[in-house]
């Protein structure tokens, strides 16, 4: 089940319920498992990054309605993507993942700004549908 | 004529006066029957009163008996009055009449001194009065005729005629008179018996006829009280005993007298040889008698046997006697004596010459007592020899340093058969005869076995004694048992050997300084820790000490100057070689016998190896914790990335081809399939992960084993020689750890052809050594590899070494006890 933060934060709040995705994860395998799962569950995975630039630059190229993003990246980590986004004015739903436990990170998650937590074993179209209202 | 003399004379004459009107009354009374009985008795026993106190003043005029038996002669006359025909004299005389016995009392009790020494004999005295007092008058106040043997005798101040009142008056004072009586007979009696010698003389007529009338009187007045009149012939035989107290005063002092006359015997008593105090005591008649001489040397009195006379012998008199103006003697004796000045001086002068004989004699006997005393108790031995050197005499110090029990038992043994042990004897004798005739005065020490069989040292001293031919009459040997201070000496001697011997040979540098600072010890431990020899540093400050620290010092010094011991206190010296040391200073002061600091010694520990294994311990444990941090860290990155990522995708490929399998069972197939080989990757990395955490191959087959896989893994040929038998586990998992470091290096940076694994265990020990043909110059301190299996293989007590000189190869060993680590 995906975690869901009582106080949504403004940047990552969406009325709509949004189709396209980018997933953002140093593990192929991962994204090769999530874009297939997401995609056979109605989402639409317009790119993939492979660390926190690469997910930056995805989002300003490709606008996704969700960002799809790991907690940890080769070069820095989610929580520090999920601040340059918000200091970039950049609107996607931000749905971080990891393979470790949401309380693992403990108030991290709540104060980075993100929409909410799924873990990457929980990963799932409804999951995520879900997170998003 | 004195005016003593015309005082006594005037009292003889009263006393005739009264006698006279006594005579008159009684010749001239009508109701006296036995008129001539009476004035032969009564009166005559009056005057004889008057008459014997008036002579007593005159011979002894400072003795107050002479007042008291005049007293009781003129108060007797009062009585007298009683045998008048006129009522008032009559009145009077029966009144005041009994007084007279009041002063008998009084006189018995003060005899022979004149005073009344106890305070009880006053209370008698004054009781005694009271009643003769008040008795006749009370019977004169109730009864208007009292006498009996005159009815016609009228009271003139009767009060009131009463029978009975005057009864009862007569009872009361006639059982208290009897009361007083029986007192009074029962302290003359005890008197006279506790009396001895001249004051038994003196007492025993006075208080004997005293005491007869007394107890005449006391039946008198027995008989008086169960029927008047009958008591009245003992009246007279009371008159006949009252009379005899005078006369038998004056019998006593007749005696006194004639025994001046044992003056002549006492000269022919001593002519005849007869000891001068018995001669004396026999002339006294004082067998209590003491004879004390005068030394005028030391100004004293001693007795006959040397003891000192006390300034006032207690209960004693004593008499001074001088010859020929000078002080001779003093007679102890009876104070009764006192009162026979004149015979007791008349002894002493007829005695004076042989006094003075005697005084000679016992000042003589008091100095050869005192010289006895001095030899027998003093401390040193004393023994004197003839001139063959035989023992004549010695002392109780003597005897008991030989270990002799009686003198006997070396009287007239050789002196150095008795004092010398049997192979110095021959040395001594020659030496006494070397010393003969002159026998000049000597000093020597001799150490014996003594007769109890204790080793006895002896320092001796000899000087001769001259006979009136100043030829060598004797020697005198003094000596000082000095065994216990040689002992002394000897153990002193041994404690500071030991404690010598303790100060040399201490690992701890021992250094002593005196109060000025400067040192004046340095033992070879401080030589050796600190590089200065003693030669350099004793007599100057300490050099020891490093610049800055001169407080701490100051601190250090005072407080143990001030008596404190400190134990233990880390600080910083330097050596002669400027390099700075890690000690630890314990100090202490020395005292003298007084307790006061002479100096102080401090002993430094060197604890520099001491710190720096500690610091390397310390910096051992943070390697292995921040080691055993980083090996977690690392494994949990492993796990992260590795099994769980692959994990986590065969979860997603499971969930989708889940959604697959019934709308499209072949693209579930093909998820399927790749979820397998997801699942097949992530096993592998599992156990890969396993074998760097605890190689299963050490845990089933042994170092061995496990040693051969890593060499097959290796792109590097490894040789290897491994003993088959196992080691403990702690070490084999050491050993293990540290080939494949080794290894992994060799590999890594050693460009190596070959590489060889040697395990070998002797001697207790398992050495482990992992050698390569590589380019060398290896540095531990570069990576924290090798320094973790450092600390590893110190933990086990073992130790590990790196030999790698550059261009010729790299040589791991790692040596294990076994002991320690099974």
């Amino acid at each position: 089940m995906g975690n869901r933060t009582d106080t949504t934060p403004q940047l990552c709040d969406h009325e709509r319920v949004p189709k396209t995705v980018v997933i953002a994860d140093d593990h192929p395998s991962f994204r090769a498992s999530a874009r297939a799962i997401l995609q056979s569950e109605g989402f639409e995975v317009i790119g993939e990054a492979e660390d926190g630039a690469g997910a930056i630059a995805a989002v300003s190229e490709l606008a996704p309605d969700v960002l799809l993003l790991d907690v940890q990246l080769p070069d820095f980590d989610g929580f520090a993507v999920c601040r340059q986004l918000r200091h970039d004015g950049r609107t996607p739903a931000v749905v971080l993942v990891s393979s470790r436990d949401a309380c693992d990170y403990g108030a991290l998650i709540e104060e980075s700004g993100a929409l909410g937590f799924i873990a990457k074993a929980e990963l799932s179209g409804i999951a995520l549908t879900d997170l998003l209202g | 004529m004195t005016g003593r003399v015309v005082s006594l004379a005037a009292g003889a004459v009263v006393g005739v006066a009264l006698s006279g009107i006594a005579v008159l009354l009684v010749l001239t009374s009508d109701h006296e029957d036995n008129k001539a009985a009476t004035i032969a008795l009564a009166v005559t026993a009056g005057l004889s009163f008057i008459w014997s106190g008036l002579f007593a003043l005159w011979r002894r005029p400072e003795n107050r008996t002479g007042y008291l038996l005049a007293a009781v002669g003129y108060l007797w006359f009062f009585g007298a009055l009683s045998e008048s025909d006129n009522d008032w004299l009559f009145t009077i005389g029966a009144g005041l009449g009994s007084l007279a016995l009041g002063a008998l009392a009084h006189l018995l009790l003060a005899f022979p001194g004149g005073r009344l020494v106890h305070r009880r004999h006053l209370w008698l005295v004054v009781a005694t009065y009271a009643l003769v007092l008040t008795g006749g008058i009370g019977q004169l106040l109730f009864e208007e005729f009292p006498s009996s043997a005159c009815p016609e005798c009228r009271s003139t101040i009767v009060v009131g005629s009463s029978e009975r009142a005057s009864t009862v008056i007569r009872f009361v004072a006639n059982g208290i008179g009897l009361a007083l009586l029986v007192a009074l007979l029962f302290i003359v009696v005890t008197r006279f018996l506790r009396a001895q010698g001249a004051l038994r003389r003196a007492l025993g007529p006075v208080l004997g006829a005293g005491a007869l009338a007394m107890l005449v009187l006391a039946l008198q007045l027995s008989i008086d009280a169960y029927s008047e009149g009958a008591a009245q012939p003992l009246e007279y035989v009371f008159l006949a005993t009252f009379a005899m107290v005078p006369a038998a005063f004056l019998v006593g002092v007749l005696r006194s007298r004639l025994a001046r006359s044992g003056v002549g015997d006492l000269l022919l008593a001593l002519a005849r040889g007869t000891l001068i105090r018995d001669a004396i005591a026999g002339a006294l008649a004082d067998p209590t008698l003491e004879v004390a001489y005068w030394l005028p040397d030391e100004g004293r009195y001693v007795s006959a046997d040397g003891g000192s006379l006390p300034d006032d012998p207690e209960g004693r008199a004593v008499t001074l006697v001088e010859h020929d103006g000078r002080p001779t003697a003093a007679l102890v004796h009876d104070p009764a004596l006192r009162d026979e000045r004149e015979l007791v001086e008349a002894v002493a002068a007829a005695a004076g010459l042989w006094l003075d004989n005697e005084r000679l004699q016992a000042a003589l006997r008091a100095q050869v007592e005192f010289l006895e005393t001095i030899v027998s108790a003093a401390p040193s031995l004393l023994c004197s020899l003839d001139p063959e050197g035989r023992i004549t005499n010695l002392n109780d110090a003597a005897r008991r340093a030989g270990g002799y029990a009686d003198d006997e038992d070396v009287r007239w043994r050789l002196f150095w058969e008795a004092y010398v042990a049997p192979e110095e004897r021959e040395e001594a004798r020659r030496r006494f005869e070397e010393a003969a005739p002159e026998h000049a005065e000597a000093a020597f020490e001799h150490t014996f076995v003594n007769g109890l069989g204790e080793e006895v040292t002896i320092a001796w001293s000899t000087a001769p004694l001259y006979d009136e031919q100043r030829s060598v009459r004797s020697i005198v040997c003094a000596g000082l048992d000095v065994t216990v201070r040689e002992r002394q000496h000897q153990q002193l001697q041994a404690s500071a050997e030991r404690l010598r011997a303790a100060i040399e040979a201490s690992p701890v540098a021992i250094v002593e300084y005196a109060l000025d600072d400067t040192i004046t010890r340095w033992n070879p431990a401080a030589e050796r820790i600190f590089g200065w020899t003693a030669e350099e540093v004793v007599g100057g400050p300490a050099k020891h000490q490093p610049p800055g620290r001169e407080e701490e010092l100051r601190e250090l010094f005072r407080r143990v100057r001030a008596g404190e011991v400190y134990m233990a206190v880390e600080s910083k010296r330097v050596r002669s070689d400027g390099a700075y040391i890690d000690v630890e200073i314990s100090a202490a002061p020395i005292r003298d016998s007084a307790g006061s600091v002479l100096s102080h010694m401090a002993l430094f520990a060197d604890i520099t190896e001491r710190k720096r294994q500690e610091e390397e311990l310390r910096a051992s444990r943070a390697r292995i914790v921040h080691a055993a941090d980083d090996a977690r860290r690392v494994l949990e990155r492993n796990l992260h990335d590795g099994a769980q990522q692959r994990l986590v995708a065969l979860s997603l490929s499971l969930r989708l081809a889940q959604s697959k399998v019934m709308t499209d069972p072949a693209e579930a197939q093909t998820v399927l399939e790749g979820a397998r080989e997801e699942l097949a990757s992530a096993l592998d990395e599992l156990r890969e992960l396993a074998r760097g955490i605890h190689p299963a191959v050490l845990t089933d087959r042994g170092l061995s084993a496990a040693v051969e896989t890593l060499a097959t893994r290796s792109p590097v040929p490894v040789e290897f020689d491994i003993p088959e038998d196992g080691l403990p586990q702690a070490v084999e998992a050491a050993a293990y750890y540290v080939i494949a470091e080794a290894l992994a290096n060799v590999i890594k940076y050693a460009a190596a052809t070959r590489a060889n694994v040697r395990v070998e265990r002797e001697d207790g020990r398992v050495l482990v050594a992992v050698a390569d043909d590589g380019v060398g110059g290896a540095d531990a301190s570069r990576g924290s590899g090798l320094n973790g299996l450092a600390d590893r293989v110190e933990a086990l007590g073992g130790n590990l070494t790196l030999d790698s000189p550059v261009g010729r190869g790299t040589c791991v060993t790692a040596v294990f006890p076994l002991q320690r680590s099974a």
